[in-house]
Order: structure tokens, then C-alpha cells, then sequence
């Protein structure tokens, strides 16, 4: 079964197979195409379709009422290739370097073979000869720039016609229109038609069975399918544009999360809890590990979050632009660069917390001879005054890591109990983890804490410190004043950071102990009545 | 060089001059034309003959009258012009003198 169409060539009508016409079109159009005056071109191919009617006449019968692929073939092979013809038309004319100059000639089409809306970018890139992507990224760009280009794609829809013909085709890449050209182009067409024409005979089946004899219900059928075509395609151009609004979105948000994760080893990040300082990854890792496994980390890290985001924004830009790239190489490349960072990660992780597996004590304790049965406790200022004005990270109120620094510091606890003997005492207990036990209680030592007495004042440094050198072994110290029974302890109002959990009587919080006088009782700590 | 493209080149170059000297004695239809062509392997395609016709009848060498066809369109029928006739002849006069340039030529010892 094949569709056939009526035809008027020179005013007689043909019946005409659907490929045949297809190419006899063709065949005219590209004719027509290589006159450039447009009046002469008019008449040439009147005559032309005169004495291809002729041509046809002769060759219908009784028994062939339609003409065939093969007597349009027959009749071009008579009339010659449309070269030929142009060629002794021209000639009169001074265009020897017809060809060359026909070649160059380019016309803007839209394509629809290529095309994601209305194939306005797809011909507009076959026009300069560069990928239509270039086109569909300038076109959005400039939307999200300022909406302009909508615009434009919509006033270039209504104008460009649609490249539908082989030699329309070839005219929108500017690719010479000759027979070998035209024929790679029609037989690409008719791969094409083939396959819509197999799909149509299968859904004509169906309705002819359901249609079964009834004329007037396949025209309304087809009047309503016609319809609901139409309104499906608006439909689908209306969720394309959208989908492609919502993709590019996606696609600027991934560019701006990639931008953000190539930058933010580098760069500092305002970022909860250092709300008010600049740090990067890098300054963050430094006090735990070496510079190299740092960058090493940086780089991983970077990769890791890099692949997957890429791997995102490709896809969707592939996604929206109908692309159709295979690169095995890349995508095996991205994966395998993956798991390797992944294991990097994992391997310097495993590496750098092996320095944390052992705890180590580094003890300090001594009587605090002041001759008097009250001791003054103090918070030293300078020290308070000179860690304020640097930058500081305040981790939990916890430990404190200095930016620029001449060390990395940390809050130190203290706490309050009854001493055993009839002095008070105080004991400086450190504490930081290592690769092994020894190592441990040697960055336990490493770590600097230093306090004072003057008369019956204890002085003490509310930081202690551990040099650059040393790293950040999560170095605790706690310092611990034990106060005779019968004696008093007057905390200053600056203690309230250092206190930690001491138990009183009054069962006041270690806030509210500051900046009071307390007994040392049989049951503890009692605050004195002022 | 092509013998094929070096013929065709020839016969386009007097293609011209023998539609004008077919016409001269006769108004005939682009396709009794194009028979008397074909006969003397003028022609390969018919095509090419349309192009020539329509640029000779622009120039003011051909007029054409329609007439009715009892199968098939109507025909164009063209004839010389006073200035195709004078053309023409001008034709003539250089085709001879060209023939016998090219047999003194040819016979140039």
C-alpha cells in the first residue's frame, strides 16, 4: 500500500506516488534554486513542468494510472541533472565560476532534524557551520541576562522557513547542491520517511480495524487526531521551553556549586560556626595534620565533590539539548579519577586519625604556699585581652584556634575540690592524644600552660597553648584548686569562661559561682554571705 | 582534459546558434526542438534546452504564441524575431568563416 498525492503539473492532474513526489519536488526545487533571477527561473521551470507532464502523459496506461518513483526517475534521467541544466543557462552570462560562487551561497533555515523547540539554533548553526549547543547557550544565557532573546527565538521561529526539502537542506549548511550531494541527502530522507511510513501503516492498521467501514467516522477521527496533534505539539513545545528553563537553572546552580567547590580549599568560607572569619578548608585542616596531607585531602576532596557535580551538569546540559555524545574514555576517566580520591580520602583519614588513637597524661601538682586562709583566684588579662583581638575560632566554646597566630590555643576547665592536707593545692592536669601511648604524654608535656602567685593571688592563664610545630592533638587541661577545709576561695567575675562543673552547696551554676567568696565546708563549697 | 566535458563544451557553444538555425525555417514547440537535437546528438538531456530558450527569448532573439494541444498542456510555439533573423545571420556569416578557419587550420602543413 502506498499514499498517493494529486498534482497539478501545467494544468493536468497527475496522481503521484508519495516518494516520487517527494523527489520530483525536490528535483524543482533545487533547479529553480540555481537561477538566481527569480522571473527567469519562474518560466524555465514552467516550461520544465510542461515537458515533464508531456513526459508523464506518455507514460500512463490503462493499466499504470499513477506515476511511479520509477517514471520520475525515468523522466529526470531525460531532463538531466539540474547541474546541466543551470549550466547552459548560466553560461550566456559571464558566471564561469558559477559553481564556486553557488557554493558559498548559504540560506537560513530552521532545522528541524536538529531541532529542540523550533530548530531556530539548530539552522542558525548550520548557517556559520558550528554546533548548535553554541546557539542554545547563547540563546539562554541571554534570557537569564535579561529575557531579550526569547524574544528573538520567537521572531526568527516565525520567519525562517523550515529547511523541509533535500536541496533546502543542503542550501541551509551551504553544502553544494549537486547530484551526489542531493543524493546522499535524499537517501538519508528516504531512511527517514521509510521508518515514519512503517510506523504510520502500523498505526493505519489500527484504525482501520477500528475504524471498519464507516467513511465519516475516519474523517472525524481524523479530524480529532488532527486537532489533538496540533494541541499536542503546543503542549509539548510548552514543557519543552519550561523543562529547559527549569534544566538550565539546574545547570547554572551545579556551575555555581562546582565554582564553590573548586574555590573553597582556596578561598574562605563564611560558613557556621566561624560566622565572622574567613577560613578555608586547608587553614582548617592545618592544626591536625601536616601541609601535605592537607593539600593531598584538599585536592581529593575536591575531586570527589567535583566528578559527580560535572557528571550532573553534563548530563542535564545533554539532557536539554538533545545531545548525543558517547565518550566511553571520559566516563570511565571521571569514575576510575573517583574512586581513587575516595581512597586517598580514605587512606589519609585512616592515616592522620592514627596519631588520635592513644591518650596521654602529663600531671602537675603542687601546694600553693600563700601564708593566708584565702585565696585569691584571677583570670590573666593580658592573656584574655590578647586572644580577643585576634580572630578566633570558637569551636563549642571549647578549644580555640587562633588564625596567624603564634600558637594554637585552647580554654582551659577548672575546677574546685577539697584538699586533703591544710594548704591549698593546685594541679595542672594535661592531656592529648597521640600515635601511641609515649607519644601521647610527649604532646601531652608539649603542651604550655602557665599560671602565677602573688601574696595570696593565683593567677591563671585562661588559654593554654601548644606551638605551631605540634599539632592539634585534642589537648585538654584541666586545672584543679583544692581548698582546705575551714579555708576561702574568692573566684574573680572573669573565671565564669574557665569554671567547669564545680560543685557547691548552693548548687549555683558555675556562671553564677563567679565572682564570689565560698567556704570550703564539710559538705563542700558554701558561698559566704556578703 | 576530459574528451566527454571538452565535447559537451563544444556542442553548449553551438547549441545556440542551431536552436535559432531550427527555427529559422520553422515555429516549433520546445519539444520538436528538442527531437531535432537529439537526432543530431546536440543533446544529451532535455533539460539544458529550457535555460537557452527562455535567455534567447529575454534577449529578443524569440517571441512565442500559445497554442492548444489535444493531449497535454498547452504549447509554447516560438519563432525568430526581426532581431533573431539579424542575429542570425550574423551567426552564419562568423559559423563560416569559423569552419573554414578551422579546415585552413587543419590542413596547415
Amino acid at each position: 500500500m502506498k499514499k498517493a498525492i494529486k498534482i497539478n503539473l501545467s494544468g493536468i492532474i497527475f496522481h503521484i506516488d508519495d516518494d516520487a513526489y517527494e523527489k520530483l519536488k525536490t528535483y524543482l526545487d533545487t533547479i529553480s534554486r540555481h537561477f538566481s533571477n527569480k522571473q527567469e527561473s519562474k518560466e524555465i521551470i514552467d516550461d520544465i513542468e510542461a515537458r515533464i507532464a508531456e513526459l508523464f502523459q506518455e507514460r500512463i496506461t490503462e493499466e499504470t494510472q499513477v506515476i511511479t518513483l520509477t517514471i520520475v526517475n525515468e523522466v529526470i534521467d531525460i531532463m538531466g541533472n539540474p547541474e546541466d541544466i543551470a549550466d547552459t543557462g548560466e553560461e550566456a552570462d559571464e558566471k564561469t565560476t558559477f559553481h564556486e560562487t553557488y557554493a558559498g551561497s548559504k540560506r537560513l533555515y530552521r532545522d528541524p532534524e536538529n531541532s529542540v523547540i523550533g530548530g531556530v539554533c539548530g539552522g542558525l548553526a548550520a548557517y556559520f557551520a558550528v554546533d548548535p549547543v553554541i546557539f542554545r547557550l547563547l540563546f539562554v544565557i541571554f534570557f537569564f541576562a535579561g529575557g531579550a532573546s526569547i524574544l528573538v527565538y520567537i521572531i526568527l521561529w516565525i520567519v525562517l522557513p523550515k529547511a523541509e526539502s533535500a536541496a533546502q537542506k543542503l542550501e541551509m549548511r551551504g553544502e553544494k547542491v549537486n547530484v551526489s550531494n542531493l543524493e546522499k541527502k535524499i537517501r538519508e530522507e528516504y531512511d527517514n520517511v521509510k521508518e515514519n511510513v512503517k510506523e504510520n501503516v502500523s498505526k493505519a492498521k489500527e484504525n482501520v480495524s477500528k475504524a471498519k467501514d464507516s467513511v465519516t467516522y475516519q474523517k472525524t477521527e481524523r479530524a480529532a487526531s488532527d486537532f489533538f496533534e496540533v494541541l499536542g505539539k503546543i503542549l509539548l513545545v510548552f514543557i519543552k521551553v519550561i523543562l529547559i528553563i527549569i534544566g538550565t537553572s539546574l545547570v547554572i546552580a551545579g556551575i555555581g556549586i562546582l565554582i564553590g567547590i573548586i574555590t573553597l580549599p582556596f578561598v574562605g568560607i563564611h560558613m557556621f560556626p566561624f560566622e565572622s572569619y574567613n577560613f578555608s578548608l586547608g587553614d582548617l585542616l592545618i592544626p591536625f595534620t601536616d601541609p601535605v596531607s592537607v593539600t593531598l585531602l584538599v585536592i581529593a576532596i575536591t575531586l570527589l565533590l567535583l566528578i559527580p557535580v560535572s557528571a550532573m551538569i553534563y548530563g542535564l546540559v545533554k539532557l536539554i539539548f538533545n545531545l548525543k555524545t558517547r565518550n566511553r574514555g571520559l566516563l570511565v576517566g571521571a569514575i576510575t579519577l573517583w574512586i581513587v580520591s575516595l581512597f586517598f580520602i580514605i587512606g589519609i583519614v585512616a592515616f592522620e586519625s592514627s596519631h588520635y588513637s592513644d591518650l596521654g597524661r602529663d600531671t602537675l601538682s603542687r601546694e600553693l604556699i600563700i601564708g593566708s586562709d584565702t585565696l585569691v583566684i584571677k583570670v590573666n588579662q593580658d592573656q584574655e585581652e590578647y586572644l580577643d583581638d585576634e580572630s578566633l575560632i570558637d569551636l563549642d566554646n571549647k578549644w580555640y584556634l587562633l588564625e596567624d597566630a603564634d600558637a594554637f590555643y585552647g580554654r582551659i576547665d577548672l575546677d574546685i575540690e577539697k584538699a586533703k592536707g591544710d594548704e591549698f593545692e593546685i594541679e595542672v592536669e594535661k592531656e592529648s592524644k597521640g600515635r601511641s601511648w609515649d607519644n601521647a604524654e610527649e604532646n601531652a608535656a608539649n603542651i604550655n600552660y602557665k599560671f602565677r602567685t602573688t601574696d595570696n593571688t593565683l593567677i591563671l592563664d585562661p588559654y593554654f597553648s601548644v606551638d605551631l610545630e605540634n599539632k592539634w592533638r585534642f589537648p585538654r587541661v584541666e586545672t584543679i584548686i583544692r581548698v582546705p577545709e575551714g579555708k576561702v576561695v574568692v573566684l574573680d567575675r572573669e573565671t565564669r569562661d574557665i569554671l567547669e562543673g564545680v560543685r557547691n552547696v548552693n548548687h549555683f551554676s558555675d556562671w553564677n559561682m563567679a565572682g564570689k567568696s565560698w567556704m570550703m565546708t564539710e559538705e563542700g563549697l558554701e558561698k559566704i554571705a556578703e | 582534459m576530459n574528451i566527454e566535458n571538452a565535447k559537451a563544451q563544444m556542442r553548449k557553444g553551438i547549441l545556440e546558434y542551431c536552436i535559432l538555425s531550427i527555427l529559422a525555417k520553422k515555429d516549433l514547440y520546445a519539444t520538436n526542438i528538442i527531437n531535432a537535437l537529439k537526432e543530431n546528438d546536440l543533446i544529451v538531456v532535455e533539460g539544458t534546452l529550457y535555460p537557452l530558450l527562455t535567455r534567447q527569448k529575454n534577449a529578443g532573439l524569440l517571441k512565442y504564441r500559445w497554442e492548444e494541444s489535444t493531449q497535454g498542456p498547452p504549447r509554447k510555439y516560438y519563432t525568430l524575431t526581426e532581431n533573431g533573423r539579424a542575429y542570425l545571420k550574423e551567426m552564419d556569416k562568423s559559423w563560416n568563416t569559423l569552419i573554414n578557419s578551422v579546415k585552413s587550420i587543419k590542413n596547415f602543413k
